[in-house]
């Protein structure tokens, strides 16, 4: 990978993370925070996105083509897709180890992110496995 | 036609003009129509969206409308990418003395794809929530309005583009709503696995 797309998924992956800690922090999903505090979660996300942003675009010329050094609408695409995917996992799994004892008696099988309000993912997605099993 | 032509380049001439003589706009501005960060702040904007509806109901139509927002970005792509291989318009700097802000791209003006990507996006986000999809027009706007600016594109390139991001999205808006019950189901999946 190149120096410009490595800095871009790694601007994009931490972008990530803290749009994920704003949208979570607005819709309450607090299984996927990692601060206890929603306001203070959000608040931190934003400043991930905006050091995120200011970071790439200071840290070196990033108006150059794909032939020297930029990237293609590709690669743009592809690396963006990446970073976005590896942002929702480290967010998913990073959260069920922090909060690992938040909502331990949830036993609710309500399907979607409206479970994630209260309990981590993992649980969820374990009560998700476990409902399809004894349904099978 | 001609009158046409000669109006447009007229237009990106009068907006040329203006730069060098305002240096702090213009490194912003440099920043803004850079191919990484309207890109990289739009998509985020849809990644945020999919998980931010606050009810099950308005969840599900965020996610439809982030749904139809990927497709038709990657549709409007695609479009400006054939039309592309059958109609090349030469770049402003070619056949004009213009003052640039970005470096010299070597494809096609017409149809402008940062135009058609942005405005896809911003008319698929509208159904789910208005004010996001305004917002998102005015960037697409800002954004492309930069790029005539910058001098690498004509204002007719800009509404071209923007005009097949606008039907592309309406198209895609279509034929989900004739694919039902197939979104629902993909949503429905997601849902069960905690992803949607």
């Amino acid at each position: 990978m190149s120096a410009m797309g490595h800095d871009f998924f790694l601007m994009n992956f931490v972008a990530g993370l803290g749009v994920l800690q704003m949208a979570a922090s607005y819709a309450s999903l607090r299984g996927m925070l990692f601060l206890r505090h929603r306001p203070l979660s959000g608040i931190l996300g934003f400043l991930a996105v905006v050091g995120a942003f200011l970071w790439f675009f200071i840290s070196g010329p990033r108006n150059l083509p794909d032939t020297s050094g930029g990237l293609s609408g590709n690669e743009d695409a592809w690396l963006f897709c990446a970073a976005g995917a590896c942002a929702i996992l480290f967010t998913l799994a990073a959260t069920s180890i922090l909060n690992y004892r938040m909502g331990r008696e949830y036993a609710s099988r309500r399907p979607g992110l409206e479970a994630l309000q209260h309990t981590t993912f993992y649980r969820a997605f374990l009560s998700a496995m476990r409902g399809l099993w004894t349904r099978s | 036609m001609d009158a046409v032509l000669r109006a447009d380049a007229a237009v990106l001439l009068w907006l040329n003009q203006w730069v060098g003589h305002f240096p702090a706009w213009d490194a912003v501005l440099e920043v803004f129509i850079s191919d990484y960060f309207a890109p990289s702040a739009l998509s985020l904007c849809l990644l945020g969206m999919w998980f931010a509806g606050r009810d099950a109901r308005e969840r599900d139509r965020y996610q439809r409308a982030t749904i139809r927002a990927m497709i038709a970005l990657g549709l409007a792509s695609l479009a400006v990418l054939i039309i592309n291989q059958h109609l090349f318009r030469a770049r402003p700097f070619i056949d004009h003395e213009v003052t640039l802000l970005f470096y010299r791209p070597t494809d096609s003006s017409f149809p402008a794809n940062p135009a058609a990507v942005a405005f896809a996006m911003a008319s698929g986000i509208w159904e789910g929530n208005a004010r996001v999809g305004l917002i998102f027009a005015i960037f697409a706007t800002v954004w492309s309005v930069g790029r005539v600016y910058a001098g690498v594109f004509y204002p007719l390139d800009i509404l071209g583009g923007a005009a097949i991001g606008i039907t592309i999205s309406y198209l895609v808006g279509r034929a989900l709503r004739l694919l039902e019950p197939l979104p629902t189901i993909v949503l429905r999946v997601a849902g069960m696995l905690h992803l949607a």
